[in-house]
């Protein structure tokens, strides 16, 4: 007896699914009026940090909420609680957060009317770089004990950002860390990023990365109601 | 190590395909791994290889092929390769450009034993 088979064409990437779903997301949050802002990074680079202060910035001005994702514990959004409504998704091992425990998180969050929505993925430079969120905006940081060959190293990370911050720009005299140098290997591998030097600890340069996020919120609300 | 997720949805997408044709096994799955999709082709082919992917997988032949990052230039039109994660135009020079292929995953094609 012969086997019968069939070669059925498909030509479709792996993750088209989710693709979509994350569009759906993203255009829902569009409507309501609140800009999803995902960030990655290395661990330890300041994202938590960063979050601290924006929300200390904004206090009483603008509504911002966080979804915050880690291997394991709810330290970070223990230290956030104080500041902003927050939720801990715990990716249990896995490197990278991906749309279905951000919709469950954001489940939490549903009740209340945002400007803002952060997502602080895993830290980590390689996988979250992979996944779509269904954000308006994803914004890599950079701290200056890191290494300015990061950009080099990590590149689909950089190249699929919008903007970059340089954080702990306060320890710039004490590491052999070259902003420009950074600045501009990211800017060769992704022309259009905006970059942000700042200090999360001692809140310098933070005015500008608010002023950028309200302004990105603008052009969201002006281009898509 | 993000590749598991992704053999996941790829063969979540083959097993329900294999099930709509009510194929008896799936033969050869054919997939094309971008150099800029994020992934290590090795930790790609042990995921697969660990993936509890059913009765249906028991034979399937995985084609993995590795295609170069390519973009096209929004300023003069040239498709070009790019290297050393550059992304310049080679002719004009021009850094508005855009990645065509290599940046993802893509399912090509799967073939299935109907009997």
């Amino acid at each position: 007896m012969t086997t019968i088979s069939r070669i059925i064409t498909v030509e479709r990437d792996v993750l088209h699914r989710s693709v979509a779903d994350a569009q759906e997301f993203r255009h829902r949050l569009a409507v309501r009026g609140t800009l999803v802002v995902q960030l990655i990074s290395s661990p330890g680079a300041g994202k938590t940090s960063l979050l601290e202060t924006t929300a200390r910035h904004w206090q009483g001005k603008l509504r911002m909420a966080v979804l915050v994702g880690d291997i394991a514990t709810a330290r970070d959004a223990e230290r956030l609680a104080s500041l902003t409504p927050v939720v801990q998704l715990t990716t249990g091992g896995a490197c990278h957060l991906e749309l279905p425990l951000v919709e469950r998180g954001f489940a939490q969050l549903d009740e209340l009317d945002l400007d803002f929505l952060f997502v602080e993925d895993v830290g980590n430079l390689v996988c979250p770089a992979s996944f779509d969120l269904g954000h308006h905006r994803r914004v890599i940081v950079l701290s200056t004990t890191e290494g300015d060959d990061k950009p080099a190293k990590y590149p689909k990370a950089f190249r699929t950002s919008q903007a970059l911050v340089i954080n702990k720009i306060d320890l710039l005299p004490y590491v052999p860390f070259s902003v420009e140098s950074a600045k501009a290997d990211a800017l060769s591998i992704q022309p259009q990023l905006e970059v942000f030097r700042l200090s999360a600890l001692t809140g310098e340069g933070i005015a500008a990365w608010c002023g950028f996020l309200e302004q990105e919120r603008s052009r969201l609300l002006a281009n898509d109601p | 190590m993000h590749e598991r997720s992704l053999v996941n949805a790829l063969l979540a997408q083959v097993a329900e395909l294999a099930r709509r044709e009510r194929a008896v096994a799936v033969r050869r799955v054919r997939i094309r791994v971008g150099s800029f999709a994020g992934v290590e082709t090795e930790l790609f082919r042990l995921a697969l290889k660990e993936a509890r992917s059913g009765p249906l997988f028991a034979d399937t032949d995985y084609a993995i092929s590795d295609v170069p990052l390519s973009a096209c230039c929004h300023s003069c039109g040239s498709h070009f390769d790019v290297s050393g994660f550059r992304f310049q135009c080679n002719d004009c020079h021009s850094s508005d450009v855009q990645i065509i292929a290599g940046d993802a995953v893509i399912l090509e094609d799967v073939e299935l034993a109907l009997s």
